[in-house]
């Protein structure tokens, strides 16, 4: 039995000796977080402070949470006006949003991301077989203006949502219409404008009743942006401007009170976006080194539909039930021109089609909630090759992974809630995945001839979280947390068969003999909650074991050293964070947040495969304080902020990073300080104006791992206005 | 994963534990002191069930609003809504002035003159007008949840804001029904101007 098994034998153990002691009648119940008995408890100004997610109709005060979760809405959104739907979750202690370019932005959270950190749009899968396991652009291919929130759950959550969930989840959701009762069409246009990126982004939606027991929603946004400028001495940073649009509906139905059907569509689009390090046009900043090839441009589609029923049943067999069929496609393009004019040209195509159901019940044994998701993921992909004079060369059997593709993924999950014994509340979570790749047409690149692969895998993923709220009704609320949590990625299609160039300039090509990644965290935390001081901390520490990380083969393909799949990585990430606020005289508030964390993993440094040493992991977040001063005066319509960003350098580099001379310069990303100020007024309840004043000292800085600087002194002007 | 079988062993044990344990920690929930729902759901109308317990603890009503000095304070819910299951267990063991509190399912037929508090849901909010009409002058406290219930006449409504629930006050609606609203709620809701 291994340590898992024997952590569960504690842990059965250790609940059924909470029931026991529950038995001899040393407890006092409560009633759960979030219940009317205990709502009744809270001051007129707590009870506004409580969240309601409308979707489930079930109370969650993130505050009650057993881990930490950071969250964003749309106001805060056309407050802070960020540049893009990943930069809406800058700020949340434990985020970085890394960026190859200016429209390739990349998660990471607690040290990880690509495909180890799962995005979800209204919790289906936006995260496909296709993902690679460095940064990432898909997740700005979110328009934030057709979300009315986000989510960040950080840790692992693979026993709600499946793989992929290991540094963290990131949620989109979309406003729910018939929550929001509409006497009649009522119009929004949006509009924001950026002078460091030269950018304007136009948003303009409709939203109405249709009839007495539909509403819909219409919108579109389109966004153009020129070249990025950095800061004093970096300046204009040439071939980073690209344009983006979107558009989305949503239709929903009350077919009966308590049932509801909803139909929601959703299309965005990226234009030629250029990695402009890998060109010439990239910076020689601080010893930076610029690209050689010509051009290296990528366009990028996304369309999701889903449908979804979801019933309130209290009293059924389940109080809420939740069914969901989605289709979502995503299609890419790239275009790379070599420094002596050869073209390569990469197309990749993958439809997901999703099913899932998930259903709640509360009895006098917890709060239950179980469910079942299945995806299937269709994949085709192709890459050609043009000689310098425009003639075609070549075409390949395969683009950057396996075409003619196909991969499942099936899971069901079952989490409780215990009865509460005392202030303690216990949460246990189980997951069954299964999943399946069947990749038709690989490239053998020895013999570069064709051949395929079928593979299978399963996993089981537990995770048990505890509360402990010594004093749940009194104006001034302690609640501390403690978890183990399981996380898995299933190998995907990138794993099995990916043939692309890494950022060390070597080339992956296709391993068929990777197994899942396991992962376990560990975190302790502390949350406070009064009228003037509110915190939440935590500290965690994920154990990595059987990581795939690329090891070296010893072959020289294509010109390049070969490096393959194996599931040979073990290590860590621990860290700590906080986020707290402390309400001052005069209508100051205090905001303060931090982040530090370590890392480290097995890798091969070099083309050796008898060289494998632990080193920090690539493009871990630096050590980061962010402070804010924010005057909002009572009955006036209006917020000043004044924030800075303190940012440790990051000299712990892995071997990929020291030979990543395009993106991390020479002894690792310089720490910084920045600058920002913001306003906001509201003079007419539907009217809001905002202005930011980013990088006030026009400093150049980058964030660490990204292909290009961030911007230099920036003034963002948006509003919106609703009629 | 390397092997299966001491994951699903390990899941196993933990659940059974789990499971062991329920029924145990059940039984002293359903135990004398302990909030007999207190594993049911809690919803958006959980925390609304609540803001309405509170209304009626910060607004004054006239002597003459009751029928007796030991008449029940009546809830009256209007139309079909989830409200009316999160009242019944947010009243549980509550009084309002010491009076007991009555829930009662209005239909159109029903005189909603004998409640205290009249809540109009959603789905019944066309019917408010002449609801409205019939409760002209009364001492009877409308609280709504739909948009532009307190422009229609209506006194309280609820509104989400960024998934937390607010609410809005008609001034205007609540003195002319003779009803007394006290600062504190005031100062929390938004105040809202009827249309003329």
């Amino acid at each position: 039995m291994d340590r898992v098994a024997r952590l569960g034998v504690w842990l059965g153990r250790a609940v059924a000796a909470l029931g026991l002691l529950t038995a001899v009648g040393a407890a006092q119940i409560v009633p759960p977080p979030g219940s009317p008995q205990q709502l009744k408890q809270l001051s007129l100004e707590d009870l506004m402070g409580v969240k309601v997610v409308t979707a489930t109709q079930v109370a969650t005060d993130p505050f009650d949470l057993p881990y930490l979760v950071g969250t964003r809405s749309l106001a805060e959104y056309e407050r802070t006006l960020p540049r893009s739907f990943p930069m809406w979750l800058d700020g949340i202690p434990g985020v970085m949003i890394q960026k190859t370019a200016n429209g390739q932005m990349s998660p990471y959270i607690r040290g990880f991301t690509g495909f180890r950190t799962l995005l979800l749009v209204d919790g289906i899968r936006l995260n496909n077989s296709f993902f690679r396991e460095g940064p990432n652009q898909y997740a700005s291919t979110i328009d934030p203006l057709s979300a009315s929130r986000i989510e960040v759950v950080k840790g692992p959550a693979s026993v709600l949502y499946g793989s992929d969930s290991i540094g963290g989840t990131i949620n989109a959701i979309p406003a729910r219409l018939l929550d929001v009762a509409l006497p009649g069409w009522e119009r929004k246009v949006f509009a924001r404008a950026a002078t460091a990126e030269d950018s304007q982004l136009v948003h303009g939606e409709v939203s109405g009743p249709v009839g007495a027991h539909a509403a819909l929603r219409l919108a579109g946004t389109r966004k153009w942006l020129g070249d990025l400028r950095g800061g004093r001495d970096v300046g204009v940073q040439r071939g980073t401007g690209y344009d983006e649009s979107g558009y989305d509906g949503r239709l929903e139905y009350q077919l009966r009170p308590g049932l509801r059907l909803e139909l929601t569509h959703q299309h965005f689009d990226q234009f030629d976006v250029n990695r402009t390090h890998s060109t010439p046009n990239g910076t020689t900043w601080l010893g930076l080194l610029p690209g050689t090839d010509r051009q290296r441009t990528y366009s990028q589609q996304r369309t999701l539909t889903y449908t979804r029923l979801n019933a309130e049943t209290p009293g059924a067999i389940f109080d809420h039930l939740e069914f969901t069929l989605s289709r979502h496609a995503q299609n890419e393009q790239m275009l790379r021109v070599r420094s002596d004019g050869r073209r390569d040209t990469s197309l990749a195509g993958v439809d997901t089609y999703g099913a899932t159901c998930q259903a709640q019940r509360d009895s006098r044994f917890g709060r239950w909630v179980g469910g079942a998701t299945y995806y299937c993921d269709v994949v085709n992909t192709s890459a050609n090759h043009y000689l310098a004079s425009g003639a075609f060369d070549r075409a390949d059997i395969q683009g950057a992974v396996a075409d003619d593709s196909r991969y499942d993924l099936a899971g069901a999950f079952v989490q409780n809630q215990l009865p509460a014994w005392g202030p303690w509340h216990l949460t246990l979570r189980s997951r069954y995945d299964k999943a399946s790749a069947h990749a038709r047409r690989i490239l053998d690149p020895v013999t570069n001839l064709p051949t395929s692969f079928v593979g299978r895998w399963a996993s089981v993923v537990s995770s048990a979280r505890v509360t402990f709220a010594p004093a749940p009704t009194a104006p001034q609320r302690w609640l501390g947390f403690a978890g183990v949590s399981e996380g898995f990625r299933a190998p995907n299609l990138s794993d099995l068969s990916r043939l692309d160039t890494t950022g060390s300039g070597q080339i992956e090509t296709p391993s068929t003999n990777v197994k899942p990644e396991d992962y376990r965290i560990y975190e302790v935390g502390l949350k406070f909650r009064s009228s003037q001081v509110e915190f939440s901390t935590a500290v965690f520490h994920t154990m990595i074991d059987d990581m795939s990380i690329r090891e070296p083969t010893g072959r020289i393909v294509r010109g390049l050293a070969e490096v393959t799949k194996r599931n040979s990585g073990h290590g860590f990430v621990h860290g700590a964070e906080f986020e707290g606020r402390l309400s001052l005289p005069a209508d100051l508030l205090l905001r303060a947040a931090f982040t530090t964390m370590r890392g480290e993993v097995d890798v091969y440094p070099t083309n050796d495969v008898r060289l494998k040493i632990r080193e920090p992991l690539s493009r871990l977040m630096p050590t980061t304080t962010r402070l804010a001063l924010e005057w909002t005066p009572p009955r006036r319509q209006l917020s000043l902020k004044a924030g800075c960003t303190l940012a440790e350098r990051q000299n712990r580099l892995s071997a990929a990073d020291r030979l990543d001379r395009e993106r991390i310069p020479p002894g690792g990303t310089p720490g910084y300080t920045v600058w920002d100020l913001r306003a906001t007024w509201q003079p007419r309840p539907k009217l809001t104006l905002s202005a930011v004043l980013e990088n006030l000292t026009d400093r150049d800085y980058r964030i660490h791992g990204s292909g290009l600087n961030e911007p230099g002194r920036n003034l963002v002007l948006g509003g919106s206005f609703q009629f | 994963m390397k092997t299966l079988h001491p994951r699903l062993l390990a899941t196993a044990v933990l659940w059974s534990g789990a499971l062991l344990a329920a029924p145990v920690t059940a039984r002293a929930a359903a135990s004398p002191g302990a909030p007999a729902a207190a594993s049911r759901p809690s919803t958006e109308y959980d925390v609304k069930a609540v803001f309405i317990l509170n209304f009626a603890r910060f607004v004054d009503w006239p002597d003459d609003a009751f029928a007796s000095a030991q008449a029940p304070f009546v809830i009256g819910i209007f139309g079909e809504s989830p409200i009316l299951a999160s009242l019944r267990v947010a009243i549980t063991d509550e009084t309002i002035r010491r009076r007991p509190i009555v829930l009662r399912a209005l239909t159109p037929a029903d005189d909603p003159r004998r409640c205290q508090i009249v809540f109009v849901s959603r789905a019944e909010r066309s019917q408010f007008p002449s609801l409205r009409s019939r409760l002209a002058g009364a001492p009877v406290l409308t609280i709504g949840e739909s948009e532009k219930f307190c422009e229609q006449g209506g006194m309280f409504n609820f509104v989400l804001d960024a998934r937390s629930v607010r609410f809005e006050i008609n001034r205007k609606a609540t003195t002319e029904a003779g009803l007394r609203v006290s600062a504190r709620l005031l100062q929390l809701a938004r105040l809202v101007n009827e249309k003329d």
